[in-house]
């Protein structure tokens, strides 16, 4: 009798064991298709510039997804790489903290966060600065008055109607080639001209603060003189542009940053209607 | 006695003097890690990076403070690599 009792004691204990560990492996497996949802969500954002839009909150996800997966790092006192895991409790804490930044980040990059009505990520692929309205950039700019824009009006009220269209586009450090992304703008721009036989385009053609003003002039001038280049190629009059290469003037943000400086290097296009056509 | 009292000390200061790296020397590197990033302007410049860092110490302190001082010890040197590269990437860029 007391080898039946022991034999059902031992087997039951046995049993218990094996539902503790297979309640385990449900948690385990649960919490690696959480982290791998996660992980997806992260490379989604990746592709809608993420790292531009919400540093912060993407690098906080990213620092807590590390955490429940488990902290490799070299020991500094035998060099060797050692992988600690966390706590059960703790990866739930984690995954929902990463969770909430993971949120946010995704908030900002939909978000418009400079009041101009374009999302953070739609800003980034268009290469303006997300954090500061273009707006207010060019109301900035026409209240200092001593730049172009304080000369064109006059152009515009002697020789020419308000605005038709403008638009921009930039550059590399130190090039002038029209990148591959702008092309779509510039065939919208050709087709327009195409469209409206009487209106010109003006280019106006701009550097960062880097290098030396005539060397920037020049690239400047042939930065004005690529968009030419390419609206005459595709069946624009030469009669109806016109260039200026303005060089290291008119910055529309501080040249403090590698985005802030891509900003500035750009060529803007103006195109106008001129009233002695009408 | 003072043989015997001579003999523990010089011990003690070679254990000491031995030891491996402690996770408060760890976490107290950490912080001044973090704090030399903040004063050199990496959480505008670099965001990225300093965030990362910070986050890191954050999970270094939470898991020390509840005695899992391996995962600390991880975290903190974390924090000390992401806080350096913060730095670097600030300085190398300018």
């Amino acid at each position: 009798m007391k080898k039946i009792i022991g034999a059902v004691f031992v087997s039951g204990l046995i049993f218990s064991n094996f539902a503790a560990q297979e309640k385990v492996n449900l948690f385990e497996k649960q919490l690696r298709q959480d982290i791998k949802a996660l992980n997806e969500s992260i490379e989604k954002l990746y592709k809608l510039h993420v790292r531009e839009c919400a540093p912060q909150d993407i690098a906080k996800a990213e620092a807590y997804i590390d955490a429940i997966d488990g902290l490799s790092y070299i020991n500094p006192d035998t060099g060797e790489i050692v992988k600690v895991q966390v706590k059960t409790i703790d990866k739930i804490i984690y995954k929902n903290k990463a969770k909430k930044y993971i949120s946010v980040a995704r908030e900002k990059v939909y978000s418009d966060q400079d009041g101009d009505g374009i999302p953070c990520y739609q800003e980034i692929e268009q290469g303006t600065n997300p954090f500061v309205s273009e707006k207010k950039v060019s109301s900035a700019k026409t209240t200092e008055g001593k730049s172009e824009h304080a000369v064109s009006p006059k152009v515009e009220k002697t020789g020419y109607k308000p605005l038709k269209l403008h638009a921009r586009i930039h550059f590399d450090f130190d090039k002038f080639n029209i990148k591959r992304d702008y092309l779509p703008y510039l065939n919208v721009i050709t087709r327009y001209l195409k469209a409206h036989k009487n209106l010109k385009i003006k280019i106006v053609g701009y550097t960062d603060s880097i290098g030396s003003k005539e060397y920037n002039d020049r690239l400047a001038r042939k930065r004005a003189e690529a968009i030419k280049k390419y609206l005459i190629d595709h069946g624009i009059s030469p009669d109806r542009i016109e260039i200026i290469g303005k060089g290291k003037e008119d910055y529309l943000f501080d040249n403090n940053t590698s985005l802030n400086r891509f900003t500035n290097r750009r060529a803007e296009f103006f195109v106008m209607e001129p009233t002695e056509n009408r | 006695m003072r043989v015997f009292l001579g003999i523990v000390f010089s011990i003690f200061i070679s254990v000491v003097s031995y030891a491996e790296t402690t996770t408060t020397e760890l976490l107290d590197e950490a912080q001044n890690s973090l704090k030399a990033a903040f004063e050199s302007g990496c959480p505008s410049i670099t965001p990225y990076e300093y965030y990362k860092a910070e986050t890191y110490y954050r999970i270094a302190v939470e898991e020390t403070s509840k005695l899992n001082t391996k995962a600390g010890d991880a975290a903190a040197v974390k924090a000390i690599e992401w806080a350096l590269k913060a730095m670097s990437k600030r300085y190398g860029e300018e």
